[in-house]
């Protein structure tokens, strides 16, 4: 979980890496040696809208 | 994503619990002085008897459906399905127990802590809770039960629940540190102690009723502490947006989360995103800044990054799918994805 909290904080602070993830996440995945998970979650996480909620609530 | 299970699929099974919990009530109402106000509690939005209308995105008696359909899936027998309710309905009991007190020792507000008070409300949250322990330890009567070597519920919900009390503990205490003491990684750790541990304790309780094998029990248990941790999450991060929009931002909040500077996960990512991208640095020795609130942008940030950990735990659940269809010989029925929350679009 923290890969995935590094690897957000770093697309919001860098354009390229965010259309990446959005648009590619495997090769995100492939070029910085992270597991499928981390980077689809982080990819989700920012095409979220923002109306969208959780599962739970 | 799913948006949650307020679906009518799960209608039947409703129907099913609710019988059940009725006449456990109707006895307790007769036997006991708390039995009436069990009968508010237990019908609060969300709850298994909620008259109000459902919730969108969560059934009503979510806390019973969960092992019931984790059963029903580990079930080899027809003959479990007295048993497998049994459990459904102590879990909804004691989770309820678990909600109000929890409410209680947060002091937020419902209807049903208006209607009866604190003191009746914490009575009947008590008498909730053992009587859920008590369904458990009659299930686990070696005259009810199917066969001697299934493990004894009773244990199963005690482990779970001292470890739970443990990381709401932790949770009260972190209240009153600094902001500056408290990491994500622990703070990932309070959830999972406080949170991860009921859902996880939920699931263990139904692959024990129906003597699932040890690896199917642990594939299903770690599903519920990553389930139990992504909706802490959520939860948390949904107050934080509510927050936001209802005040127009952050300077005049009145109440829960931030005025209590609870360390949720949100709002220490927050914290740190204040310390590292204000320039000049804003004051973070409050969550206000003593007058000085710390930048919008921040908690915005902080949600998009506590989303993405809400994220991955719901991703991590759904990737023990595979290896709990191979050990079952099963493809999981969609109301199980449903109820659980894992039916993710990656």
């Amino acid at each position: 979980m923290t890969a995935v909290l590094t690897l957000v904080r770093s697309a919001q602070d860098d354009d390229a890496l965010r259309e990446a993830l959005i648009s590619a996440p495997e090769k995100v995945a492939q070029d910085r040696h992270l597991p499928v998970l981390v980077v689809q979650a982080a990819s989700l996480a920012l095409q979220r809208d923002p109306a969208e909620h959780g599962v739970w609530y | 994503m799913s948006n949650g299970g307020g679906s009518e699929q799960f209608a039947g099974v409703q129907a099913l619990l609710r019988d059940d919990l009725r006449a456990w009530l109707a006895h307790a109402k007769a036997t006991y002085a708390w039995g009436a106000d069990a009968g508010v509690a237990l019908s609060a939005p969300g709850k298994l008897l909620a008259t109000a209308a459902p919730s969108k995105r969560i059934p009503q008696g979510f806390w019973g459906l969960v092992p019931h359909e984790v059963a029903q899936y580990c079930a080899t027998s027809s003959q479990d399905g007295l048993r497998i309710r049994r459990v459904a309905v102590a879990c909804e009991l004691l989770l309820c127990a678990l909600d109000y007190l929890d409410e209680l020792e947060d002091d937020d507000s419902s209807d049903t802590r208006a209607f009866l008070g604190d003191g009746r409300l914490l009575n009947c949250a008590t008498a909730l809770y053992q009587s859920a322990l008590q369904i458990l330890a009659d299930l686990d009567d070696p005259a009810q039960r199917s066969s001697a070597s299934l493990p004894p519920l009773a244990g199963i919900a005690s482990e779970e629940l001292r470890l739970a009390m443990s990381g709401q503990h932790m949770d009260l205490l972190a209240e009153q540190r600094p902001w500056n003491e408290i990491d994500p990684e622990e703070c990932v750790a309070i959830v999972e102690a406080k949170s991860g541990s009921l859902c996880r304790m939920v699931c263990r309780l139904a692959c024990a009723v129906v003597g699932a094998s040890g690896q199917l029990t642990a594939q299903f248990a770690a599903i519920g502490s990553h389930v139990g941790i992504a909706a802490q999450l959520e939860n948390d991060i949904h107050d934080l947006e509510q927050e936001i929009a209802a005040q127009g931002g952050i300077q005049s909040l009145k109440k829960t989360d931030l005025a209590r500077a609870k360390k949720t996960y949100p709002l220490i990512l927050a914290y740190q995103n204040t310390l590292q991208k204000s320039s000049p640095p804003v004051d973070t020795t409050d969550y206000r800044g003593q007058g000085q609130p710390w930048p919008l942008q921040a908690y915005r940030d902080a949600i998009q990054q506590a989303w993405a950990g809400a994220i991955f735990h719901r991703l991590s659940a759904a990737a023990l799918v595979d290896p709990i269809e191979r050990l079952r010989g099963m493809a999981f029925p969609p109301r199980l994805h449903e109820i659980l929350g894992i039916d993710i679009d990656a």
